[in-house]
Formats: structure tokens, sequence, C-alpha cells
């Protein structure tokens, strides 16, 4: 057997809602990083 | 020290000054809008790194911008654009896969609009593993996709269109050893095999597959890393049967599994496609 080569479908659901939370927020940050820069 | 005295200045002056008008509120959303889907379409092509390179330079040239006083801050909407053409330039093909996988593209071979008939289905379901669990034992290997709609074209135009009903005969006649389709992918979109011989895009994740599992599994995997679809591969070598979906790969398939992973590929995805 592959350790660590299967995943579950939770472990996948998981990690793709906390790779979107995190890039939403990141995106977000700059976002406002660059209006404020842009109306500086 | 002076320049960090001199932004939390900046930074004070600002927070202190600035409402947020609509404008700026809609900048923000749009801004925020046009960053996620640069970074989202990088992740998903393991551009990881190259994601927080363009974070960085935002910030660096935000910063540098605001300590020079001397440019507008008009100017500095260059940056995110050229970050935007370099992407476009530099990832067009994985755009394109982009594109294919988040758009449902109707092929000319989709179900034009046929009822998913269940005594239909449940055949299907038992003749596709039948085939993968005779090919299993005699060591044939195979890939078949199961697909929603979603197949781009490219793909299917690859290979060579069948447009038949599914059976376990017709299967394991196509990945009978040296016939002309054995080696290529099997798609199938609902009840009907649409094409076989098939060119898939292969898996650029090397750490993620072991090293005694060929091209035939690289295939299954990378189709199911760029488009949202299940992959069912038998192993030649040692007649595993594995199952892709996700970019991720199960090994050691049994009936329960592939019966389970079919009946969601039937019931649950194909039915969403048709409502």
């Amino acid at each position: 057997m592959y350790k660590g080569f299967d995943k579950s479908e939770r472990d996948i659901k998981r990690k793709n809602k906390l790779k979107t939370a995190g890039l939403i927020f990141i995106s977000l940050a700059l976002a406002v990083f660059t209006v404020i820069v842009i109306n500086f | 020290m002076d320049i960090i005295q001199k932004l939390s200045q900046i930074f004070n002056e600002f927070t202190t000054n600035v409402t947020f008008t609509v404008t700026a509120v809609v900048s923000i959303i749009v801004f925020a809008c046009l960053y996620f889907f640069l970074f989202k379409m990088l992740l998903n092509n393991k551009a990881d790194k190259v994601v927080w390179l363009y974070a960085v330079v935002i910030l660096a040239f935000g910063v540098l911008f605001v300590l020079s006083g001397e440019m507008s801050g008009m100017l500095f909407i260059v940056v995110p654009i050229t970050l935007v053409i370099v992407t476009v330039v530099l990832y067009s093909t994985e755009i394109k896969r982009h594109i294919w996988g988040k758009k449902t593209v109707k092929s000319a071979e989709s179900q034009n609009g046929e009822d998913l008939d269940e005594e239909k289905i449940k055949n299907s379901i038992d003749e596709i593993i039948k085939a993968l669990q005779d090919m299993s034992k005699n060591d044939v290997g195979a890939i078949i996709v199961l697909a929603n709609d979603n197949i781009p074209l490219q793909v299917l135009d690859s290979g060579v269109k069948v447009q038949s009903d599914i059976s376990s005969e017709l299967i394991e006649s196509i990945f009978f050893p040296k016939t002309p389709l054995h080696d290529g992918a099997m798609i199938i979109n609902g009840t009907k095999i649409v094409a076989a011989g098939c060119f898939l895009p292969l898996s650029q994740n090397i750490e993620k597959i072991p090293k005694d599992l060929g091209t035939r599994h690289r295939a299954g995997l990378g189709i199911t890393e760029t488009i949202d679809v299940v992959s069912l591969i038998v192993s030649e070598e040692s007649g595993i049967i594995s199952i892709a979906k996700e970019g991720s790969m199960t090994r050691y398939a049994d009936n329960e599994t592939l019966r389970k992973t079919l009946s969601r590929y039937f019931w649950q995805d194909m039915s969403v496609m048709k409502k």
C-alpha cells in the first residue's frame, strides 16, 4: 500500500475549503492595500 | 526604523482621514475578485510560489509608491495589470484548461437531453465493473474517464468517436492488447461510450505518483487535476484498479468501492448535470 497516497473525500474537501478561505483573505487584503495606494 | 515610522505615520494619517466611499468599496471588490481568480488559477497549476511572489511584488511596489510620494497613486494600477498580462502570457495553456474545467462544455457527444434511465444506469454500472475486474484478472491495462459533458473537444478529437451503449464486451475488446485503440483513454459520458483511444494531459505532480506507476496512471491523474471527472485505471503490470478524482488517486479499488464511485457518478454528478 502507498501510505499517504490515498486521501479521503472529507480530507480533500476540508483542504479545499481552507485553501479557498486563505485565498479570499489574501485577495481581500491585497485589494484593500491596492485601493489604499491608488487613493493615496 | 525611519521607514517603519514613516509607514506607520502614513497609515495613521490615512485611516483617520479617509472615508470609504462607494467607489472605494467597489474598487476593493473588483481587485479582490481579480486577485482571487488569478491566484486560484495559479494554485490549480501548482504555482504556489508564484502566488507569494505576486503578493510580495504588489506589497513592495505599493510601499515604494507611498514612500516616494512623487508618483501618482493611480500609476500603481499598472502593477496588477502587468501581473495579469504576464500570467496570461506565461500560463495561456493552463488558463485554457482552467476554463475547460470550470465551464461545462457541452460536447457534440453529449446525451442530447436523453433521460437517464434507472435500469440502464444499473446495467452500465454492472458492465463497467465486470469489464474492470475481467481486465484486472488478465492484467490488461485500461483507462476509463467518467465525464459530465465536460470533456474538451480537443481530447475527444484525439481519439476515435464511438457513441455506443456500455457493455463489458466492448470495453474489453477496446483495451485488448495490440488492438489499435487499447493504448488511449476511453471516455464515458452518461450511459454512452463516446470515444476511445483518446490522449489525456499527463499529471506533472511527480512527487505524488510512485515511480512504479507509468504513463497510464499519470494520464488518469492528470485529467482529474484539470477537469472535474473521475478516472478508473487498471494497471497492466499488476492488474490493480485505481480511482483518480480531484487530483488524488485511490489504489486497490474493490467491487464495493467501484460500485460506490460509479453510483455517485451516475446518481449525483450526472443527475446534477441534467437539472
